[in-house]
């Protein structure tokens, strides 16, 4: 299964299979290298304030990182290495009450290398929620997507950086981002910035970014059919916030539904 | 037998007066043609029917039944047993399509449906309308093609079993096959339930399919002419313009403002400059 190398907090995953790691025990900082053809699921819990992980993904690998981010406030600082025909995807669920900052630079260093960024974020109350995401395509032939969905209620600031960078001789490459705010009281606010920054050709790239409050065309076709407002404004956030749920097991899966049924 | 009333109804669309006095009624078992050129205020009359806020109404009144239409909210206006089939039914990403429906059906019902009646009725619509079941599980119209998004419009109304149906061109988008679908499920909800049709289509070819009982043509916003078949038949032969030869009504065109933004130009420069697109 997993070796762990405690002195520098170096765990090396050889095996298929889902983990659960407790980053209590490795003093909220560690380096994951997931060995050559496998497929892994990693479940991280108890964060502290203060989060410094890294991940190497050798080749033919594939790795994904799912982090239910919750209670007090939360700074997480992140790094993934991929090589050859390796996956790396991670999805965060936010529903902090507090701050969160989410900082991860992938770069994406052999050919046929994929990511995926997805994230669902719930701010209330003054909360910050920053996510400053960066992907490097260092040769061709690799591919960066970025999702990410924001809820900003009360005075809350959702601030998203997105940054692509296609480097130079990374032809073939793919870089797509996505972003969704959704501002639901008069003093709630987003900023998102979708970059993209392409130094060669024979790329495909995109980036969209919206941000408002509830869009008047989608309550109005649904309160034609029955819904209430409040029915009506709660399925649509729902839209925003629940479809993560899906990569989450079911014992987190809960805790997310819980999380926003328990807002709206 | 429920009837909708219209009378004198003036509609404002962003300051410009689109409806200028609309009197019509239809009654449940009656199917009515609504025709007219683009522009004149056909899908105007149905979003101020449904109480769509963008339509301002200044003038008229709106009767279902005797209940004053206008004194309704949208929600109760469709429990009441009005529905609008969307010319352009929005996309909402997220939404889940079975919970969409699953809400729609519990406000329309007095007790809540169980999980596994509403799968019942939902897998028994989703044959009549020929739409795979599993479609349900993807976010509301999110990815449809046009023609799913108008199979699942009739699909809502077949649910939600409305007393007057408008069916702005439901027809748009659809490929034979899919005509065929929707005007035998139009027929069947109006053999069985003897639901009320207003519908508005530019073809004769959905109207040979569903037989309307009579045809309505609204002109610069006023009803030109009512009668019959005959009227669509003729309209679907010659077009508008023996209207204004037999009713002496002038048809106003529709102005399409130049748009500033063509080949060349930059459309994010234009917008920051002008604040809008057009």
């Amino acid at each position: 299964m997993e070796q762990v190398n405690s002195l520098e907090n170096i765990i090396s995953i050889n095996k298929d299979g889902k983990y659960v790691f407790d980053l209590t025990k490795y003093n909220q900082s560690a380096t994951f290298e997931v060995l050559k053809n496998i497929k892994v699921d990693l479940l991280l819990i108890g964060f502290n304030k203060n989060t410094s992980l890294s991940f190497n993904i050798s080749d033919n690998s594939f790795c994904q990182v799912k982090f239910l981010i919750e209670n007090e406030e939360k700074t997480i600082n992140l790094q993934g290495n991929l090589n050859e025909n390796s996956t790396f995807n991670l999805y965060f669920a936010d529903y902090c009450k507090e701050n969160t900052t989410v900082k991860s630079n992938i770069n994406l260093l052999k050919n046929n290398s994929n990511t995926n960024v997805y994230f669902t974020s719930l701010a209330k109350g003054t909360n910050l929620k920053n996510y400053d995401i960066s992907f490097n395509h260092e040769v061709g032939y690799t591919t960066s997507n970025f999702e990410g969905y924001g809820v900003a209620m009360d005075d809350s600031f959702i601030k998203i950086n997105g940054v692509s960078h296609i480097k130079e001789n990374a032809i073939k490459s793919e870089a797509h981002q996505k972003v969704k705010c959704l501002l639901f009281d008069e003093k709630s606010r987003a900023i998102a910035n979708p970059i993209l920054k392409i130094d060669c050709d024979d790329i495909i790239a995109s980036h969209a970014c919206a941000i408002g409050s509830l869009n008047n065309d989608h309550i109005f076709y649904l309160l034609s059919r029955g819904l209430s407002l409040e029915e009506a404004r709660r399925l649509i956030i729902m839209g925003y916030l629940l479809p993560i749920k899906d990569y989450f097991d079911e014992e987190d899966k809960n805790k997310i539904v819980n999380y926003v049924e328990g807002d709206f | 037998m429920k009837k909708l009333v219209i009378k004198d109804l003036h509609v404002e669309v962003e300051g410009q007066e689109i409806l200028k006095g609309i009197n019509l009624e239809v009654s449940e078992g009656e199917k009515v043609a609504l025709l007219g050129p683009n522009g004149h205020g056909k899908s105007t009359l149905f979003n101020a029917i449904m109480g769509n806020p963008r339509y301002k109404i200044t003038k008229g009144e709106i009767f279902l039944d005797g209940e004053n239409v206008l004194e309704m909210d949208v929600p109760t206006r469709s429990k009441k047993g009005l529905f609008l089939c969307f010319q352009n039914p929005s996309e909402i990403p997220g939404v889940n399509s079975a919970d969409f429906l699953k809400a729609a059906i519990n406000e329309h019902s007095e007790k809540r449906v169980s999980l596994y009646q509403f799968y019942k009725i939902l897998d028994q619509a989703t044959k009549e309308v020929k739409i795979p079941f599993e479609m349900f599980n993807r976010s509301l119209n999110d990815g449809f093609s046009g023609g799913e998004k108008k199979r699942n419009e009739i699909l809502q109304m077949l649910l939600l079993n409305p007393s007057i149906a408008m069916l702005d061109e439901i027809d748009s988008g659809l490929d034979v096959d899919a005509i065929n679908i929707v005007s035998d499920c139009i027929n069947k909800q109006f053999e069985e339930k003897h639901t009320g049709f207003l519908i508005i289509s530019h073809y004769a070819r959905l109207f040979e399919l569903i037989k309307p009982t009579r045809s309505v043509v609204i002109v610069n916003g006023k009803v030109a002419c009512e009668g019959g078949p005959e009227i669509y038949k003729r309209i679907d032969k010659e077009g508008y313009e023996w209207i204004k030869d037999e009713y002496g009504i002038n048809i106003e065109k529709e102005e399409q403002p130049m748009n500033k933004v063509s080949i060349g130009v930059c459309a994010t420069k234009e917008y920051v400059k002008n604040g809008t697109s057009k």
